[in-house]
């Protein structure tokens, strides 16, 4: 297995990095605004050769869950363990890593295989995906949409986000600017999707650009407004895997890194929502986990109506537990056998989350009362003529100021911080957001025609069969439609 | 197991019923309030006996699922598919039936094991669910809490629902009145749970009563309001399965019908929750189906908004299975050996169908649009100075008006009609409705501790363990308790 340290090596290679609002960054590994993020990598990459991590990271044959691909239910609920352990490690704020990499290199392969342009597309896709295996190299994803600028454009031609330069024998010249993904800083590599329109020989196609690439140029969003303290910034200073752009100037793509792709909406993401759902779960679960140290805390543990919202929080974690376990135990398989947990089961459990998001966060603020919002600092308990008033007004019931000030912090920069704000606006996006779950789930459910033709056998009259077939293969809703302005 | 036949002729076993606006049933399976529902349950012992049904209803072996003791996922697997395809085909209105009685009998053994009084008493409780895995004997389930007059009587020691007259070399003699439960005058036995108030022997008791039984008398809700008419009532003129009150007048109990358990009745109710849950999963599965037919009736297939409506029905749906599934896959140990369905798993599916179910009833009553207030009876239809009018008005895109109004007065039966709203206040309470599937959740809920110290973790200081074991540890919410009126004078200043 890789070391962080390699990992962290592999970074400085050259690449174009700027933050918005800071400028370039010569070296991501050492920046303010990137170090941290960059560590939590290479503790990511370490953990596989910590002993106690190994029962839940590495399966049997020594080979990283992250970089299995699964033909078993067994296969499956390990990686997904792995997974669930891992993300909860940074309260669900980061959520592309290597093993994200590798289930876009799985969805790759499959869509390829899917798309079945030629014996060399899928033989591509699985050397690419063996390449990741075996470099264990850090994938990030995009879709490959237009920004807006492009999508403003007076002439329709323009806008797209991609444009071919040239083709060689050797494989094609690409120029164009692409929309939001995530941790392209961070990430090795960078799959992009069939989004940008890019066609060859007839058919839609992904990419892949080493972000270190002569001619790309990354450029990430502002990071999330933080405070300084870590005491008061617990996440937000250590957890903002921060969103990007990427911007292409004549950038050179060999062939074997091309891909002819199903442009089906489950194509390439079929394993990333199982991702997804996890992510949102683990952060669903911070925030139960912190209701319940506050209700300790704040000697509430005992409290009726705190019992209740704490049911309320557990209600919704529970439910998505629940759909990711069916979702693992029931699973489908792709043609060449490979086990993908059920989009359908996914897809409930992603629209129980949407729904109960904001409910979350809010129970998180009422429970630990108006002290959330009045809660010390480290340096405040440290100024002495503050101290003394301060250890009065928050220590007791086995808990230090110190303690249950930081508990507070931790629950503030958890629910309303300008990360928290970050992940909620930007997963109302990522995968589609709510309309792109409900469409999923449309497409996932089996049973249209069955129950509808079902319930006609109670009508006492000779009935015409019903055909709602539609209902279920329909496209996803067109991308929202930009109006450039009228001459 | 016996046929559909003999079941029938059971029922004739000089039972007394009553319900409540008919009078006196003399006989269950040939008056007009009862026989619809009896002809279910005789359809239900027969299709055991269906080659058709044969691969959802037995196992490999030949033993019906629904007599089946689970001992892994594979087992609850078969189990919850054959009573997610009985529980449809009633579109979720039948909710107790053999199978569930089954389950009642292992959560007896299950009960009495817990409560360990000997292990006479864990034999004699396997005996009367081996009894009733032949299938030859129905038993419904009643808390044994008692009505709302005992619970308003001044005086405390009388608030029970059942007392103990008197105990014999035979059994235990009885007396009292029980409240509300389901199909006991279509059940052959009635388990009485002990929220009975009853106590033999130092130990809280419960037990089986036989519907026939000397002294008893079962005392059924009125019907729900329904149209004579199939055509307007396709549903509620079938699947009205009677809840009820009993009346115990001094009852002999034989000694093997009495099982000393805790009072807490979840133990009993082990496997029952599940079953409660598939009831409800096939009645929002038939909402979408009839809400799906409708779509493509109303000629709405197409139409977004109606769409974005089916999708709402279709991720309740899907929510409940997913949930389902996962009880089923990861299941719990009991202490009779028997795999149980994971509780966590089950009460966060009752949680999600509880919040949607009333959005599922508007959904349904949304998506035909108002022809469903207006759509004619096949009388209308076939009324000569109507009839051509109603077919210009009601036929087209492949339905003639007939066909379109049958489905049309089967979602209002479905979710506008009496039986739909028997439903809904039955199961508000049925198995203790939203607080006690909360409840259950917070007990079964397994990751109290975990979650609150690993989050812990994220702190750069020292933090003290935290231990919160009460809150899943606390007792289910008490039942509500009924304040009777002060003794007039009693307290009064002189």
């Amino acid at each position: 297995m890789r070391t962080g340290a390699e990992y962290k090596t592999a970074l400085q290679d050259g690449r174009k990095v700027v933050v918005m609002g800071g400028g370039e960054i010569e070296d991501v590994t050492t920046h303010p605004a990137t170090a941290s993020m960059v560590e939590q990598y290479v503790a990511w990459y370490d953990r596989h050769r910590d002993p106690d991590w190994a029962e839940t990271l590495v399966s049997p044959s020594g080979t990283p869950w992250a970089f299995i691909l699964p033909r078993t239910v067994d296969e499956v609920v390990a990686a997904g363990r792995a997974i669930s352990k891992t993300i909860f490690l940074s309260a669900g704020n980061i959520t592309h890593t290597p093993h994200y990499g590798h289930l876009i290199a799985m969805g790759v392969l499959v869509a390829a295989e899917t798309r079945n342009a030629g014996p060399q597309h899928a033989k591509n896709a699985e050397v690419y995906r063996r390449e990741i295996v075996r470099d264990q190299r850090f994938v990030t994803f995009c879709g490959g949409a237009a920004i807006i600028g492009q999508r403003l454009q007076p002439n329709p031609a323009d806008r797209v986000s991609v444009k071919i330069v040239r083709e060689t024998d050797k494989g094609m010249i690409v120029k164009g600017r692409l929309g939001m993904h995530t941790s392209p800083a961070y990430a090795e590599e960078v799959y992009v999707g069939h989004l940008t329109g890019l066609r060859i020989d007839g058919h839609p196609v992904g990419f892949i650009v080493p972000v270190g690439a002569p001619g790309v140029t990354t450029l990430c969003r502002r990071q999330a407004t933080r405070e300084s303290s870590p005491f008061m910034a617990p996440l937000s200073s250590r957890y903002d895997e921060l969103d990007g752009q990427m911007w292409l100037d004549d950038v050179f793509v060999p062939w074997e890194r091309v891909f002819a792709v199903d442009p089906a909406p489950e194509a390439i993401p079929r394993w990333l929502r199982w991702h997804h759902l996890y992510g949102w779960l683990a952060k669903a679960e911070f925030t139960l986990g912190l209701c319940l140290a506050l209700s300790d805390a704040m000697g509430l543990k005992e409290h009726d109506a705190t019992i209740e919202y704490l049911v309320d929080a557990i209600a919704e974690v529970q439910t998505v537990r629940s759909c990711i376990t069916a979702a693992e135990h029931d699973p489908e398989y792709t043609p060449t056998g490979y086990c993908v947990p059920n989009h359908a089961h996914l897809a409930a459990g992603g629209i129980s989350l949407f729904k109960a998001r904001q409910r979350l966060s809010e129970l998180l603020r009422i429970i630990p009362g108006s002290s959330l919002v009045v809660a010390p600092g480290d340096s405040d308990l440290a100024i002495p003529e503050l101290a003394e008033g301060l250890e009065e007004s928050f220590s007791g019931g086995g808990y230090s100021a110190r303690q249950r000030a930081a508990l507070l912090q931790l629950a503030w920069d958890h629910v309303s911080s300008a990360l928290d704000g970050r992940e909620s606006a930007f997963e109302l996006h990522a995968s589609g957001g709510l309309p792109g779950w409900r469409h999923w789930l449309r497409r996932s459910f089996k049973d249209y025609n069955e129950l509808a033709n079902a319930v006609l056998g109670f009508v006492p009259v000779d009935m015409p069969a019903v055909d709602v077939t539609g209902i279920g293969t329909a496209m996803p809703a067109a991308r929202r439609a930009v109006t450039p302005p009228r001459k | 197991m016996r046929t559909g036949a003999e079941y029938r002729e059971a029922l004739r076993d000089g039972r007394v019923v009553y319900v409540m606006g008919e009078g006196r049933i003399d006989d269950v399976t040939m008056h007009p309030a009862t026989k619809a529902v009896v002809e279910e349950y005789v359809a239900w012992h027969d299709r055991h006996h269906d080659p058709d049904w044969a691969e959802t209803l037995l196992r490999r072996d030949g033993v019906p699922w629904a007599f089946t003791v689970p001992q892994g996922t594979s087992d609850l697997l078969g189990m919850g598919r054959s009573y997610a395809k009985t529980c449809f085909l009633s579109a979720g209105n039948i909710t107790h039936d053999p199978a569930y009685g089954h389950l009642i009998a292992m959560g007896i053994k299950n009960a009495v094991a817990i409560h360990n009084a000997g292990s006479e008493h864990s034999e004699r409780a396997e005996a009367y669910r081996a009894m009733i895995a032949k299938g030859e004997r129905f038993l419904t389930f009643s808390s044994g809490s008692a009505p709302i007059g005992y619970r308003m009587r001044p005086d405390p020691a009388t608030r029970a629902a059942v007392k103990l007259v008197r105990e014999t070399d035979k059994g235990i003699v009885v007396s009292g009145r029980v409240g509300m439960h389901t199909s006991p005058c279509y059940a052959e036995d009635i388990y009485v749970g002990a929220l009975c108030g009853l106590q033999v022997q130092g130990h809280p008791a419960s037990f089986v009563v036989e519907v026939a039984a000397k002294g008893i008398t079962v005392l059924c809700r009125k019907i729900a309001p329904r149209d004579p008419n199939p055509f307007l009532a396709p549903l509620s003129n079938r699947f009205d399965e009677l809840d009820g009150q009993l009346w115990l007048d001094e009852v002999l109990i034989p000694w093997e019908h009495v099982f000393f358990t805790d009072v807490n009745l979840e133990p009993v109710a082990r496997w029952l929750m599940w079953h409660h849950l598939y009831g409800w999963g096939a009645r929002a599965e038939f909402s979408l189906g009839v809400a799906l037919a409708v779509s493509d009736a109303m000629g709405l297939k197409e139409n977004d908004a109606t769409i974005e409506y089916l999708i709402d029905l279709t991720a309740s749906v899907q929510t409940i299975r997913a949930c389902q599934l996962a009880a089923a896959h990861e299941p719990e140990p009991t202490i009779i050996g028997y795999a149980a369905p994971n509780h966590a798993h089950v009460m966060a599916g009752g949680v999600t169908l509880f919040k949607t179910r009333q959005q599922i009833s508007e959904i349904l009553r949304i998506v035909p649009g108002s022809s469903l207030v207006v759509a004619p009876s096949d009388s209308d239809l076939a009324t000569p100075s109507l009839a051509a009018g109603l077919e210009e008005a009601f036929a087209g895109g492949g339905y003639t008006a007939a066909q379109r109004a049958a489905l049309l007065q089967l979602a209002w039966d479905h979710a506008s009609s009496g039986l739909d709203g028997r439903e809904s206040a039955f199961e508000l309470h049925a198995s203790g409705g939203m607080p006690s599937w909360r409840g259950r959740l917070r007990q079964s809920f397994a990751d109290y501790n975990n979650l609150a110290n690993a989050v812990l973790k994220q702190i750069d200081c020292d933090m003290p363990t935290i231990d919160l074991g009460n809150i899943p540890a606390r007792a289910m919410a008490p039942r509500r308790v009924n304040a009777p009126p002060l003794v007039p004078g009693a307290g009064d200043k002189k």
